[in-house]
């Protein structure tokens, strides 16, 4: 009854690809012709990208034909980027409400619980996750009625939008609420908000019950309207409004605010130079901290960070916090926007931890976001560093390769081979089984470099009490280099095509809130255009993206 | 007109193109007991779920091959494939870890030998905390299953206030979960029992004038704003791209459910009593024996209230773990299935910490067994409890053999006192099958159908 394809169901064409995309992967084994598995009707993904060109690395993986997946009925691959109906997340949610009702980041989150929406394939606003289910609702009714009843509790002194209501009955004065923060909710014109029907909610529940209940259901109404919760298609009379809502998201995670709004009102948006003006403008302002941050912790797969605690003598006997280095992850990531860092910067740029608890628990060199406690803190085990992880993560989320998921059937890492061994040792074990063999040549050289730095992500010099070997390569991604730890391995992957061509497609995934498909590949070439002839500045990666069709959705296409 | 008539109207509406729903929204009648039991008492399911594993050494390991007689945890050693044991038979060999679940073992049954074998890929831990009740093949990430779970499944039996009274104790932070509405939706569990307090039982409580205002107020609330809601989607599904759909038409069946529930209320019955409130820091590990001890009372008050027909319980999620400092033990339960097994030492407190776990899971069979039902029966009889975790050996994340215990006799469709030991490679979605149809519930595959193949396991039920 609860079939695959129920499953596909939800998911929009761009997802069952990768559902046969996940059948295969490295993991066939280097004896089998991949192009030639009949049975999934897929070709091998990690082959395809890891031909000998870089350059057309990605687009072959993209090559997979959704369409014989057929289960979905899906219709045949248009011709432009489709930007999908999506649900807000809950991240999204919360500050759309707080800027919706003018309260700031005092405001309790107590009377605003909503439930964070974790990342489904890459990025948590993938649209192919985001479902109002009936035990999503169930949840929602109750966080979003206890916001409302304290709302109403308020009464119309906090909301500024019932600032002056004395002067005006009470019916005039929600009808003037639901226009004002309808607007802002909605991101709609105000007279595009049905405010009569809102009225009717009002006038309903005042039949039946007080004024208070009925101020609170007005609320409620509105928050879960599907005008707030969804990003909905546009309307030919909206087109500016649409533009704005999509750049705001994309940058801010959040509703446009007042001065995108009145781009929106007279259609300005629409001209190419005040949407770049816009852009570049949103780009540098605070709200984008945490949304570009965002970026960074989701592409390299660092959610479960905040999740990974790896027992109290690391964290609360030395004042240090999980969400500190999480913050200095975001701060890091936000500052290569505003200082105009290139691609390089990133990988390599040694960081400084302006928190003294970080910098007295990580002495030594942090060469780049990989070398941040957070990213190797998350790849690690309990106890012990995660070569294989860490190599996985590169692999998948800066060179786009799809390894699949490993066999059922083979062995975990050896842990009983010899308690002095290393990890290193240990690793070279098991890649002369040849089940194993086929991925791990081309993960764990990855990974290896990062063995100086330990299982919460502290620099080190020995592993058992041996120097530790830093040693590994870069191969398969048209690039091919042996490296000496992360400095030179974040330089070799930053001086790498298909990581530059890897970074433009997810910076595109983020915005598109889809995984990406070649009918999104003149976007992708236009962006990466840019991204190279500004010496490879993250800044201009996300202007483009910003300025792209993918923002600005031409009309005569869905 | 008042929203009451456009709330009918929108029902109906709804029921004639329910085809393309992915879920199934109520089916009032069904999921009430079979032989054995009073009809008129409705089985209730209990999933509960502890972190990373049963064993402290895999069958497969030299560790084991070479000491045969070692009890494995929680396992019988030495048992055939595809038999059924009395427990009474056995006893000599009960495993040490299960050894608190022992004075129980008339309402048990052990079933061995199931894989969860949709727990693949992504973070092995969660993703097994996932698939245990939906058995459904992963999305990639952990919170995305492509399924319904069986709490979620047998909730929807009934128009009580709630679906499933989802609980733990564990890290105060979100993530992971046990109970899903459908694909890729979550439904959160509740750590905090003054919040659980809050939001189960505090609208319900109290019969004077101003709580039964106060009741009135939130269906007035509810009822207008659903109403609203649902006349907005509907206004707007036909702008959305059919690609698009599946996903306002779950918002839709999930604004249905919501709205059947609306007047629901709490049972009147003398066994229904006010569980009180419990004030303890949700995020303090010292406290977990205190915390799980108020959470069991709300469990089995919400069960006892009928305030949802499932309800789930889990010791941590997954990788989200507290850390035994009340027993003495000072890493976090997550961690102790990583230690080696040459580090006797981690071993033994690993087993220590399963135990507790236990004695945990017998108070909660005690409590449900304490509480009696119309029928002379007990809520224990009219319940079907399943525990277990996400892997089988949390060390090596294998998932072959994952052990699940069985627990209350599912008002009389589940012979307990057995140990049931099936053919290694049976996919725990066989499990799944039959537990759904001993509540009730016409189906023949649960999550993945490949896994799903041979259905209802023999032996089991009935």
């Amino acid at each position: 009854m609860l079939s695959r394809i129920s499953i596909l169901a939800f998911l929009p064409r761009y997802a069952a690809m990768t559902a046969v995309l996940l059948q295969c992967g490295c993991y066939t084994g280097p004896a089998s012709s991949p192009a030639e598995d009949a049975s999934t009707g897929a070709t091998d993904a990690l082959d395809s990208t890891m031909g000998p060109t870089g350059a057309t690395a990605d687009s072959d993986v993209t090559e997979t034909d959704a369409g014989e997946t057929g289960s979905t009925g899906d219709p045949p691959v248009e011709s432009s980027p489709l930007y999908p109906t999506r649900r807000l997340t809950s991240r999204e949610l919360d500050a759309t409400i707080r800027d919706a009702f003018g309260l700031d980041e005092t405001f309790n989150s107590y009377f605003l619980p909503l439930e964070p929406d974790p990342p489904l394939q890459v990025f948590s606003n993938e649209v192919a996750g985001l479902v109002v289910g009936a035990g999503a609702l169930e949840t929602q009714l109750e966080a979003i009625e206890r916001f409302a009843n304290r709302i109403a509790w308020q009464g119309s002194t906090s909301p500024d939008a019932l600032a002056d209501c004395e002067e005006l009955e009470p019916r005039a004065c929600m009808r003037r609420f639901i226009s004002t923060v309808g607007s802002r909710l909605f991101r709609r014109p105000p007279e595009h908000i049905d405010t009569d029907s809102f009225l009717q909610v009002y006038d309903d529940v005042l039949a039946q019950s007080d004024e208070d209940a009925a101020y609170a259901a007005v609320v409620m109404a509105m928050v879960l309207s599907p005008r707030t919760l969804y990003l909905l298609p546009e309307s030919p009379q909206r087109r500016a409004w649409s533009v704005a809502e999509r750049l705001s998201f994309f940058l801010w995670g959040q509703g446009p605010d007042d001065a995108l709004r009145e781009r929106a009102a007279d259609d300005s948006l629409l001209d190419p130079e005040v949407l770049r003006a816009e852009a570049t403008r949103m780009l540098s302002d605070e709200r984008a901290r945490a949304n570009l941050g965002l970026f960074y912790v989701e592409l390299l797969d660092l959610t479960r960070f905040e999740f990974f605690f790896k027992g109290f003598e690391y964290e609360s006997d030395i004042g240090l916090s999980r969400s500190m280095l999480r913050e200095d992850f975001v701060d890091t990531a936000f500052a290569l926007y505003t200082e105009q860092g290139t691609l390089e910067a990133l990988l390599t740029d040694p960081l400084t931890f302006g928190d003294p608890a970080i910098a007295t628990n990580y002495p030594g060199e942090y060469p780049g976001v990989l070398a941040h406690p957070v990213f190797t803190w998350t790849h690690a085990g309990n106890r012990s560093t995660h070569p294989v992880e860490r190599g996985v993560a590169i692999r998948e989320r800066l060179l786009c390769n799809d390894l699949g998921a490993p066999p059922m059937d083979i062995s975990a890492i050896p842990d009983t081979v010899d308690e002095g061994a290393t990890m290193r040792e240990r690793l070279a074990i098991h890649r002369e089984d040849a089940a194993c063999a086929g991925c791990h040549e081309i993960i764990d050289p990855l990974g290896l470099p990062f063995e100086g730095y330990d299982w919460v992500g502290r620099a080190r010099e020995l592993e058992n009490g041996l120097p530790v070997d830093v040693s590994g390569a870069l191969s398969g991604a048209g690039n091919d280099v042996e490296v000496e730890g992360v400095f030179e391995l974040g330089l070799a992957l930053s001086q790498t095509e298909a990581v530059q061509r890897c970074l433009a497609r997810q910076t595109l995934r983020y915005a598109l809130l889809r995984e990406t498909d070649e009918a999104d590949e003149p976007v992708l070439e236009e962006v990466l255009a840019a991204f190279w002839d500004e010496g490879r500045r993250l800044d201009a990666l996300v202007l483009a993206v910003a300025t792209s069709d993918a923002i600005l959705q031409p009309p005569g296409e869905e | 007109m008042s929203h009451l008539n456009v709330s009918r109207r929108r029902l109906l509406k709804l029921l004639g193109f329910s085809a393309v729903a992915a879920a199934p929204v109520f089916r009032l009648g069904i999921g009430s007991s079979r032989a054995g039991g009073d009809a008129s008492v409705p089985t209730r399911f209990v999933g509960v779920y502890h972190p990373a594993g049963w064993r402290v050494v895999p069958r497969t390991h030299w560790y084991y091959e070479s000491n045969p007689e070692e009890s494995d945890g929680f396992l019988f050693p030495g048992r055939v494939r595809n038999e059924s044991y009395a427990l009474a038979d056995v006893a000599g060999a009960w495993p040490v870890a299960s050894e608190p679940l022992r004075p129980l073992a008339e309402h048990l049954v052990f079933v061995e030998g199931l894989d969860n074998h949709a727990n693949r890929g992504g973070n092995n831990h969660m993703m097994g905390l996932t698939t245990m009740l939906t058995g459904a093949d992963p999305l990639q990430n952990y919170n995305a299953p492509g399924g319904m779970s069986l709490d979620y499944l047998h909730a929807t039996t009934a128009a009580t206030p709630f679906s499933v009274i989802p609980l733990g104790v564990g890290p105060a932070v979100r993530g992971g979960t046990l109970s899903f509405s459908g694909p890729m939706q979550p439904i959160p569990i509740e750590y905090d029992p003054m919040a659980a307090y809050s939001r189960y039982f505090a609208p319900f409580l109290g019969d004077d004038a101003e709580a039964m205002a106060e009741l009135a107020r939130r269906r007035v609330l509810r009822g207008s704003v659903l109403d609203h809601l649902g006349d907005e989607l509907d206004a707007i599904l036909p702008a959305i791209p059919t690609h698009d759909r599946p996903r306002f038409d779950a918002h839709l069946e999930a604004i249905r459910a919501a709205e059947l529930r609306i007047d629901a209320t709490i049972a009147d019955d003398p066994s229904c009593v006010d569980p009180g409130m419990f004030a303890l820091n949700a995020e303090d590990d010292a406290l977990i024996p205190e915390l799980t001890d108020a959470m069991m009372q709300l469990l089995v008050a919400a069960l006892a209230c009928d305030l949802g027909r499932s309800a789930s319980f889990c010791f941590g999620r997954g990788t989200l773990a507290f850390s035994p400092t009340f027993l003495g033990l000072t890493d976090h339960y997550h961690a102790y299935s990583h230690y080696g097994f040459s580090d006797v030492a981690r071993q033994a407190e690993y087993g220590q910490l399963l135990g507790w776990t236990a004695e945990q899971v017998a108070s909660l069979l005690t409590r449900l067994d304490q509480i009696p039902t119309p029928d002379g029966r007990s809520l224990l009889f009219h319940s079907l409890v399943m525990w277990s975790t996400d892997n089988s050996n949390g060390w090596a994340h294998t998932v072959e053999d994952t052990p699940f215990i069985l627990a209350g006799q599912a008002s009389g469709g589940l012979q307990t006192g057995r140990v049931v030991s099936y053919a290694s490679g049976t996919h725990h979605n066989r499990l799944l099958v039959s537990a759904a149809q001993a509540l009730g519930h016409d189906v023949e595959t649960f999550g993945s159908e490949e896994s799903s193949k041979g259905g209802a396991l023999p032996g089991l039920f009935g």
